[in-house]
C-alpha cells in the first residue's frame, strides 16, 4: 500500500498544505481537491466497511462522502480538521442510506444476502477468522452511531472532542458511545478476549 | 470491562484511552494504579479491553489497497465534472425491455427455422428416424441445452437462464453451519436456507419466463416468506427482513407480509431483536411492516435511541402493506422527536416549513384510510400539538375526504388551527373542494381564509375575482400561483384581508 493512501494520524486542525489546497480549491483549481482528500480515502473506506458491512456499499458510501465534500468545501473554513470534517459528513450520510444506496445494487439478487460481515479471509487460521467472525457479529449488534464512535476512538485513534465533532455531539455524549459499545462487544465476545 | 470493584468503567475507560498517564496529577489515577496491582478483575477487564482495540486497530478486512483509493477518486472526480448526473431509470428499462424481447423474438425464430422435427417429437419414431437426412446440407443448429439425439427425445429451445451471481447468503450461511457439530442442528440450521434457495429459484423463473412462471414464482416466494418467518434460525429473521426491503413496492409485497403476519410469535421475535438495539434498516423496516402494539413500543423505544432512524421507520410504514392504526405511531413518533429536543435542527420547536416538509415525506404517500384515521384522531385528542400534526399531515394528503373536520376548524375559534386548516384545504384539488368553499364563504368569520385557501386550490375563476381586487399586479400574480406552502399560505390571507375582499366577490 502507497504511503499516500494509507491511514493517517489524526489531527485537531488543518494542516498548512491543507490550508493551501483549500486556497487553490476556491481558486478555481479543481485538480487541488484530489489532492487534499486523497490521504483520507482508506480512513473513509475502512469507517465505511465498518458502517456498512460490506465492500461494495462502503464504496459508494465513500464516493457520496467525497462529492458532498466536494460541493461543500466553499463552507469548509478550514478551523477544524478536514479528516474530522469528512467523517462528520460520513457519518451523517450513513444514517440516512436512502440518499447514497444505489437502487440497482439494491434491486440485483446479491440483494437478498444475510449480513455477510466484511467478507471471507480464507488465508486466515481458523481461529483467527472465528474472532474476527465472533467481533462482526457484535458489531453488528451495536447501533451505527455505536459502531462508528468505536471505530473512530479505537481504529482512527481520534480523541473525544474530534469523535464528537465527527458524530455531531458532545465531547461527554462521545464517550459515552465509545463506553456502551466497548461494552456491549466485551459483554458478547469477552471469553474469546480473556488474556 | 465490567467489574464488580468500586472502580467503574468509566473509570477504567479513562485508564484505557491513556488519559491517566499522569497518575501523580489525578488522585483517582494514582488510586487506580494501586488498586490494578492487587485487583485481578480489573486486569483482566483492561486486558481485554486492550485486546479488543487492538484487534479491531488490526482488522485487515478494513484496508484500502492502492488500486481502490485511485478507482474511487477517478469516480468521484468524473461525478464532479458532471453537475447532475444523467440517472434515467426509464431509459434503462426501456433498453431491458427491448433486449428482453428482442430475446424472444430470437427464440422464436429459432424455433421456427430450426426444423420441424424439433417442434413435434414423434414419441413412436426411432432415434435414427430422427437422425438428419443426407438431403439436409446443413446441419440443425444446436444449443448446448438441446439433448444429444442419441440420448433421447430433443427439448424445445428456451432462453437460456441468466447467470446469477453468486448467493451471498449462502457463503455465510455454509461458514456458520461449519462451526455446528451435530446432525441435528445442522438439520434445524438448513431449513431457512432451503427457504432463501426456494426464494432465488422464485427469482429466477420471474425473471426469465412469462405469466404462468410468474404466477409460480410468487407461490414459491410466499412460501419461502412463511418459512423463514417460521423458523427460529438467527439468519432467518435478517434474511426475511431482507427479502422485504428489497421486494418491489407491489401487490406481491402486501401478500408476502400478510403472510409473515400470520406466523405466530414473528413480532415477537422481531421486537426482541429491536430492543437489543439491532436498529439495522431493514428490520427496522420490517417491524414497521409488520405492525402491533408490541413492535410499535419498541420502534418508538429505537427511535429515542436514535432519532435519525424515524424516517426509516415512517418510509416503511408507508409500503403498499398498510394497516390501519400506523397514522397514530407516526404521530408518536413525530411528537417524541418535538418534545424530546432530539432533532438535530437549530431549535427544538420545528417551524412550520420543516413540520410541512416532515408530513409530506410521512404521511403524503399512505393509504386513503390514512386521512380518516388523521381526523379521527385530531377529533379525539385534546392536545393542541397533536391537532396541530394532524393538520399539517391532511395538508401534506390534500385529500377532499377531510373537507368537513377542515371547514369545522377553519370556522372555529382558534386562529392558528383555522389557519392550518384552510391551508390544508388548499391543497384539495380545486374541483373537488371549490364549490363547498364558496358555499362556506358567505357564513365565514374569516372569509380571507377561505378565499386563500381558494387561491391555493387553484380555482378556475380565480383570475377574473383578482381582476377586481384592490392589490398590486404583482400581489395578483402571486395569489394566481396557487399551492402555497405554510408561509406563503398567511400572506396570501393577510393580502385578502387587507383587499377588502368581501365587498370585491
Amino acid at each position: 500500500m502507497d504511503a499516500d493512501v494509507s491511514r493517517q494520524p489524526a489531527t485537531g486542525r488543518c494542516t498548512p498544505e491543507e490550508l493551501e489546497l483549500l486556497d487553490q480549491l476556491r481558486a478555481g483549481e479543481r485538480a487541488a481537491f484530489q489532492s487534499l482528500v486523497k490521504p483520507h480515502v482508506a480512513s473513509l473506506l475502512a469507517m465505511g466497511r465498518r458502517l456498512t458491512g460490506d465492500h461494495q456499499w462502503a464504496e459508494d458510501l465513500t464516493q457520496e462522502t467525497l462529492v458532498r465534500a466536494y460541493k461543500g468545501i466553499s463552507g469548509f473554513r478550514g478551523d477544524a480538521s478536514l479528516r474530522t470534517w469528512l467523517f462528520r459528513i460520513q457519518t451523517r450520510l450513513a444514517a440516512e442510506p436512502d440518499r447514497w444506496r444505489r437502487r440497482d445494487r439494491m434491486s440485483s439478487l446479491t440483494g437478498i444476502d444475510v449480513p455477510d460481515h466484511l467478507g471471507p479471509a480464507p488465508q486466515e487460521p481458523t481461529l483467527q477468522r472465528e474472532l474476527r467472525d465472533r467481533l462482526d457479529e457484535a458489531m453488528e449488534r451495536l447501533t451505527s452511531r455505536q459502531r462508528a464512535a468505536l471505530h473512530l476512538r479505537a481504529v482512527e485513534g481520534l480523541d473525544y472532542s474530534a469523535v464528537a465533532r465527527a458524530m455531531g455531539c458532545r465531547p461527554g455524549a462521545a464517550r459515552m458511545l465509545v463506553l456502551a459499545a466497548r461494552r456491549r462487544v466485551l459483554e458478547r465476545m469477552g471469553r474469546y478476549l480473556t488474556p | 470491562m465490567t467489574t464488580t470493584c468500586r472502580f467503574t468503567d468509566p473509570v477504567l475507560a479513562h485508564f484505557l484511552d491513556g488519559e491517566f498517564s499522569h497518575p501523580s496529577e489525578t488522585p483517582p489515577a494514582a488510586e487506580l494504579a494501586g488498586h490494578l496491582g492487587d485487583c485481578d478483575a480489573c486486569q483482566d477487564a483492561l486486558a481485554r479491553g486492550r485486546r479488543l482495540d487492538a484487534l479491531l486497530a488490526s482488522d485487515s478486512r478494513l484496508e484500502a489497497d492502492h488500486a481502490t483509493v485511485e478507482r474511487l477518486i477517478s469516480a468521484v472526480e468524473a461525478v464532479t465534472a458532471q453537475p447532475e448526473p444523467v440517472t434515467s431509470s426509464t431509459g434503462k428499462w426501456a433498453t431491458r425491455t427491448a433486449l428482453v424481447a428482442a430475446g424472444f423474438a430470437a427464440a422464436f425464430l429459432l424455433q421456427l427455422f430450426s426444423g420441424s422435427d424439433r417442434a413435434t417429437p414423434d414419441p413412436d419414431s426411432t432415434v435414427a428416424a430422427r437422425q438428419p437426412t443426407p438431403e439436409h446440407t446443413t446441419p440443425p443448429r444446436r444449443s448446448p441445452d438441446v439433448a444429444s439425439p442419441t440420448l433421447g427425445p430433443k427439448r424445445p429451445w428456451l432462453p437460456r437462464p441468466r447467470s446469477r451471481p453468486a448467493m451471498a447468503t449462502t457463503a455465510a450461511a455454509v461458514r456458520q453451519l461449519e462451526h455446528h457439530a451435530s446432525a441435528h442442528e445442522l438439520a434445524r440450521d438448513l431449513a431457512p436456507m432451503t427457504a432463501l434457495r426456494a426464494f432465488t429459484l422464485g427469482q429466477s423463473l420471474a425473471g426469465d419466463l412469462e405469466s404462468t412462471a410468474q404466477a409460480i414464482a410468487d407461490g414459491v416466494r410466499l412460501e419461502a416468506v412463511a418459512a423463514l418467518a417460521r423458523s427460529r434460525h438467527p439468519h432467518a429473521l435478517p434474511a426475511l427482513a431482507s427479502v422485504l426491503a428489497h421486494e418491489p413496492g407491489n401487490e406481491l409485497l402486501g401478500a408476502m407480509v400478510q403472510r409473515a403476519r400470520d406466523q405466530a410469535g414473528l413480532d415477537r421475535r422481531v421486537a426482541q431483536a429491536l430492543d437489543l438495539r439491532d436498529t439495522n434498516e431493514q428490520l427496522l423496516g420490517l417491524a414497521a411492516m409488520l405492525g402491533s402494539d408490541r413492535l410499535d413500543a419498541s420502534l418508538r423505544r429505537v427511535v429515542e435511541g436514535d432519532p435519525a432512524v424515524a424516517n426509516r421507520v415512517a418510509d416503511a410504514v408507508a409500503l403498499v402493506a398498510f394497516r390501519p392504526g400506523r397514522v397514530k405511531l407516526l404521530l408518536t413518533l413525530w411528537s417524541d422527536l418535538q418534545t424530546r429536543g432530539l432533532e438535530r435542527s437549530a431549535s427544538l420547536v420545528e417551524g412550520p416549513s420543516a413540520a410541512e416538509a416532515r408530513a409530506r415525506r410521512w404521511f403524503a404517500a399512505l393509504p386513503s384510510t390514512a386521512t380518516t384515521e388523521l381526523v379521527r384522531e385530531a377529533r379525539r385528542t385534546g392536545n393542541a400539538g397533536q391537532r396541530r400534526r394532524c393538520l399539517l399531515a391532511l395538508a401534506a394528503r390534500g385529500d377532499a375526504a377531510a373537507t368537513d373536520y377542515l371547514l369545522d376548524v377553519a370556522h372555529g375559534p382558534r386562529f392558528e388551527e383555522g389557519l392550518l386548516a384552510a391551508h390544508a384545504l388548499g391543497q384539495c384539488p380545486a374541483e373537488e373542494v371549490a364549490g363547498r368553499l364558496r358555499f362556506e364563504l358567505r357564513r365565514s368569520r374569516r372569509p380571507e381564509l377561505l378565499l386563500a385557501a381558494l387561491a391555493s386550490s387553484r380555482f378556475p375563476a380565480m383570475g377574473e375575482w383578482l381582476a377586481e381586487l384592490d392589490a398590486t399586479a404583482e400581489e395578483k400574480r402571486f395569489l394566481l400561483v396557487g399551492r402555497f406552502h405554510f408561509e406563503q399560505f398567511e400572506i396570501a390571507a393577510k393580502l385578502f384581508r387587507n383587499a377588502h375582499l368581501q365587498s370585491a366577490f
